[in-house]
């Protein structure tokens, strides 16, 4: 059973958008303990 | 212009000017060690924004950049969201590392809560377990490295390999965990940025279209849902992910270090935020056919067509992805198994009354020395990476069950538990050879998991949470 053309599309586009959102997770959260002095 | 998509001289300049900085950076944050705490596990203070890059980057192993799309390549889309479903060791573990932090407040390694809840057999054999699987992995990244320098800018294996690995001795023996943590957040955003960058060129130049068109008439298999192999190395995949972090010393020791309210959210963040990037690379392994391109060694799908479709560009941005993606998990390992040996090998064994300056120096010589040892190993190439990454399935998998049942109920006690982990690496090994890679870890699992069942089922003791609580903690 091959996985059909929209499977796939819809595979790969959807971890391609987790994936650049990733950063700006990581980089909110940075933000959030760099002000409230809370990184170390 | 070389066949090499970076010329060699580039690609010694970007890795030693990223030596330097990063050495640079151990330095500047290595201030605040003033104790073996600080050094070990950055005071026991981390933020979740580290915490979360740091569970993430780590996991982000050049298994995740070169091993997932070799393993699309060969097993197609299962190879991919197989890959991605070991996101579930990250997952489970967030609850664990909460129980982890209550249970062992005090504690230092995955080594010191074995010892304590099930004595010294069993410590023992997960001692022979971590040892080998943190061998396996550090060769497995150490010769990840060699390989991809050379094969990106024909540069000497040997003195790539050696540049890497002194480069993330360097700033670990600096900065300790602190330095650990805090480059894993750099080398996260890197690493996700390039491959992103990657994967939509892809998308955008030649489409998925296409890629699916020339996929389904030239490789079907590649496509197939129902691919026998692939579904077993989905579930193998699964079980192998969940020993490596269950066990390691390299996510014990986070756990450890991490705020108290900080651990379970940081491992789940650091479990979603790394889920679809093997979807990612792997994706990227599928364009290969599309594009002409069959390299030499399956590992090297991945960079080989970056490199190939963006050319100069996109060959140095793999390489600093791929550079940044092993450091990530090279430094983390280094630290924990260095901590592993000072912890339960110096500081229990050999000197119980040894200083906290004393516990700081021999953890600092431990980490050369296993620098060293690495260094060693990775002269012979001995095995692709894939390979020596699910060999060492048999031996991590043996420990999920004693490890969780150890951490959540009192009725499982030492000699069933190590008795559980030996005889499931053995029947791991069997299945390694006999079968084939996809099945060490499933079997070494069941294996186990079947020991720990009789062993519950005819175990009349009760262990008290409270002997985790050794004498000054």
């Amino acid at each position: 059973m091959i996985i059909s053309e929209t499977a796939f599309y819809l595979l790969v586009t959807g971890a391609l958008i987790l994936t650049v959102l990733a950063p700006v997770v990581l980089i909110g959260l940075f933000l959030k303990d760099y002000f409230s002095k809370s990184i170390w | 212009m070389t066949e090499f998509a970076l010329d060699t001289q580039t690609a010694l300049f970007i890795i030693v000017g990223f030596a330097l900085v990063w050495i640079a950076f151990g330095v500047w944050l290595g201030r605040k060690n003033k104790s073996h705490e600080d050094f070990a596990l950055a005071g026991r203070n981390v933020g979740f924004a580290f915490a979360a890059a740091t569970a993430m980057a780590t996991w982000v192993t050049s298994n995740t950049t070169l091993v997932a799309p070799q393993l699309t390549y060969q097993l197609g889309v299962w190879g991919m969201v197989g890959y991605s479903f070991a996101a579930l060791g990250l997952l489970l573990f967030a609850p664990m590392a909460k129980r982890i932090k209550q249970l062992l407040p005090q504690g230092y390694t995955s080594g010191d809560f074995v010892r304590l809840r099930y004595g010294r057999f069993a410590w023992a054999v997960f001692l022979v377990i971590s040892v080998v699987y943190a061998f396996g992995w550090l060769v497995s990244l150490g010769m990840a490295g060699g390989i991809l320098l050379e094969a990106l800018s024909g540069l000497d294996y040997y003195i790539g390999m050696t540049i890497i690995l002194a480069m993330c001795v360097g700033y670990t023996l600096f900065g300790g965990l602190r330095a650990v943590i805090a480059t894993d957040f750099i080398q996260a955003l890197i690493i996700i940025v390039g491959v992103a960058v990657v994967a939509y060129w892809l998308i955008d130049n030649v489409g998925l279209t296409s890629i699916h068109t020339e996929l389904s008439e030239a490789h079907p298999q590649l496509l197939d849902l129902l691919f026998p192999a692939a579904v077993m190395f989905l579930f193998n995949n699964i079980f192998f992910g969940l020993g490596e972090i269950f066990h390691s010393n390299v996510w014990w020791s986070r756990a450890l270090s991490f705020r108290k309210d900080v651990a379970y959210k940081a491992y789940l963040t650091g479990g979603l935020l790394w889920l679809p990037i093997p979807v990612v690379t792997g994706f990227i392994a599928l364009a290969a056919p599309q594009l002409g391109i069959f390299p030499a060694s399956a590992d090297m799908i991945g960079p080989a067509v970056a490199a190939s479709v963006l050319g100069k560009t996109g060959a140095i941005l793999v390489f600093i992805v791929v550079f940044s993606a092993l450091a990530s998990s090279l430094d983390s390992l280094l630290a924990a198994s260095s901590d592993l040996v000072t912890q339960d090998i110096y500081h229990k064994l050999i000197k119980k009354h040894a200083s906290d300056q004393q516990l700081m120096r021999f953890n600092r010589y431990c980490l050369l020395g296993i620098g060293v040892m690495t260094w060693l190993l990775c002269l012979p190439r001995i095995a692709t990476l894939g390979a020596l990454l699910n060999f060492a399935g048999a031996f991590v998998a043996s420990t999920i069950w004693p490890i969780v049942i150890g951490l959540y109920w009192r009725r499982l006690q030492g000699t069933f538990a190590g008795i559980a982990m030996a005889a499931g690496t053995i029947a791991g090994l069997i299945a390694y050879f006999w079968i084939g890679f996809y099945v060490a870890a499933l079997v070494s699992c069941a294996v186990s998991g079947l020991i720990c069942a009789i062993g519950i089922v005819f175990n009349k003791r009760q262990f008290s949470w409270h002997e985790l609580q050794e004498n000054g903690q």
